[in-house]
């Protein structure tokens, strides 16, 4: 279970499980929603929802219109805020080897909170997204009995985004 | 009109050539039309086309406010291949853009619309040659020249095959970064202009905005010189645009001439 904006983190953690009998989730920035319109994205999730295109050099899956013009990309998330995804992500997803899915602002805001109460570990804005989708796919029975979530960095950059949501 | 025929014609009365960059739609559909007849007042022998990408990265601050005006502004592929049809002019016109919007539109309907409208060269900064067989395979059956960059960082071996594969001219890169107006003429844009050995026409772009800086790169051992910050600034101005991007194109003519 990653995160996935551009891809690193998740391509990291993903590599040495891709050949064994396990799931991955990427799961994405829902931001504040799945809406997009001609020139922007209320969320950044390239491969829950993106197009096949070209984007810094990757032939790759990114949020775009229809003439190909990129969507400004949003999340709560800097480091997830990016309309496109690395390739071999893009690939793995169409292929189906792993399952695309995305956390909302909302959910991660709660997740970064449950983090910090439950296990006193503050988790990056990223990470919680990916957080947040164990708790919500801990009911569906998409997971087996164990999980790994990738916690790709710590939390401390992102408490003055969060302290600014509890206003 | 093809591009090498512009070349030769210039060749035998041996002049350097002035390529003119604007972005198609900045800030209008109508002005570009109005834009591009006042360039070509000013002497232009091939205009440079922008067609507008969101994330232009090969273009610095200036072009990149040009390219959000013209997108604010309504421009889209369909938009611009109809106001490059509807331009009545016989010199070359070449578009630049970047592959997505390419790969987008479908490689093949790219080539045929720019044939049917006139458009004689295609250049694509973010696409290496190493990826462009496609577009070039398009290219060379509907007689659009596919037209690649070279910079002072290309290596060699890159550099033999955009010789063997440019078409219509080779644009030299005068420096590393994006294009923007500058003042001088960097040591490396003569170097650069030295090292690259064709019979293709080479024209230098990237930093020239005066007639002097035209005639160094031309005196140099360039055919042509090509410019587009330098037009887009007198286009963001917004203060009598046809007469200064006449005004300023006259002054790199000249300078291109003499060189
Ligand atoms: C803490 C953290 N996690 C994850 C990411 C993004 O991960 P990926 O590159 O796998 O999308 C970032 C990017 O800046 C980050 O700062």
């Amino acid at each position: 279970m990653a995160c996935t904006g551009g891809g690193s983190n998740a391509m990291g953690i993903f590599h040495p499980f891709i050949e064994e009998d396990v799931d991955l989730f990427a799961v994405e920035a829902g931001g504040s929603g799945m809406k997009v319109t001609d020139k922007e994205a209320l969320h950044s999730a390239t491969l829950c929802s993106g197009e096949e295109g070209i984007l810094h050099g990757m032939h790759t899956k990114v949020l775009q219109n229809k003439y190909g013009q990129i969507l400004e990309s949003s999340s709560i998330a800097a480091g997830l805020d990016y309309a496109g995804v690395g390739p071999e992500l893009a690939y793995l997803a169409d292929t189906g080897r792993l399952k695309p899915c995305n956390s909302m602002d909302a959910e991660a805001l709660d997740a970064f909170n449950d983090l910090c109460r439950l296990e006193g570990i503050i988790p990056a804005l990223e990470s919680s997204h990916a957080v947040a989708y164990v708790k919500k796919a801990a009911s569906t029975g998409e997971l087996g009995d164990v999980v790994v979530i990738n916690l790709s960095g710590r939390g401390d950059k992102d408490l003055e985004t969060v302290m600014g949501m509890r206003k | 009109m093809k591009i090498s025929d512009k070349f030769n014609e210039l060749k035998k009365k041996k002049k350097g050539a002035l390529i003119a960059y604007i972005c198609a739609g900045d800030p209008s559909p109508d002005a570009t039309k109005e834009y591009v007849t006042a360039l070509v007042r000013g002497g232009a022998d091939i205009i440079e086309l922008g067609l507008p990408f969101s994330d232009p990265t090969a273009d610095g601050p200036t072009i990149q406010a040009g390219i959000e005006r013209a997108l604010n502004g309504g421009m889209t592929p369909d938009v611009y291949f109809r106001t490059a049809g509807s331009l009545k002019v016989h010199i070359p016109l070449v578009v630049m853009t970047y592959y997505n919007i390419i790969f987008k539109r479908g490689l093949e309907k790219f080539v045929k619309d720019c044939a049917a409208s006139g458009i004689s060269g295609i250049i694509v900064p973010d696409l290496p040659p190493e990826e462009s067989g496609e577009l070039a395979g398009f290219c060379n059956k509907n007689d659009v020249d596919l037209i690649f960059l070279v910079a002072p960082t290309t290596t060699d071996e890159r550099l033999k095959r955009i010789l063997t594969e440019g078409k219509g001219f080779i644009y030299l890169v005068a420096r590393l970064g994006v294009t923007g107006a500058r003042a001088d003429v960097a040591e490396s844009t003569r170097a650069l202009i030295k090292r690259v050995k064709t019979t293709t026409p080479k024209a230098v772009g990237f930093g020239i905005s005066n007639g002097k800086q035209a005639a160094e790169i031309i005196r140099s051992g360039a055919d042509g010189v090509i410019v587009g910050s330098a037009f887009v600034d007198i286009i963001a101005s917004g203060k009598d645009v046809p007469a200064r991007l006449e005004a300023l194109a006259k002054d790199l003519k000249e300078g291109a001439a003499q060189g």
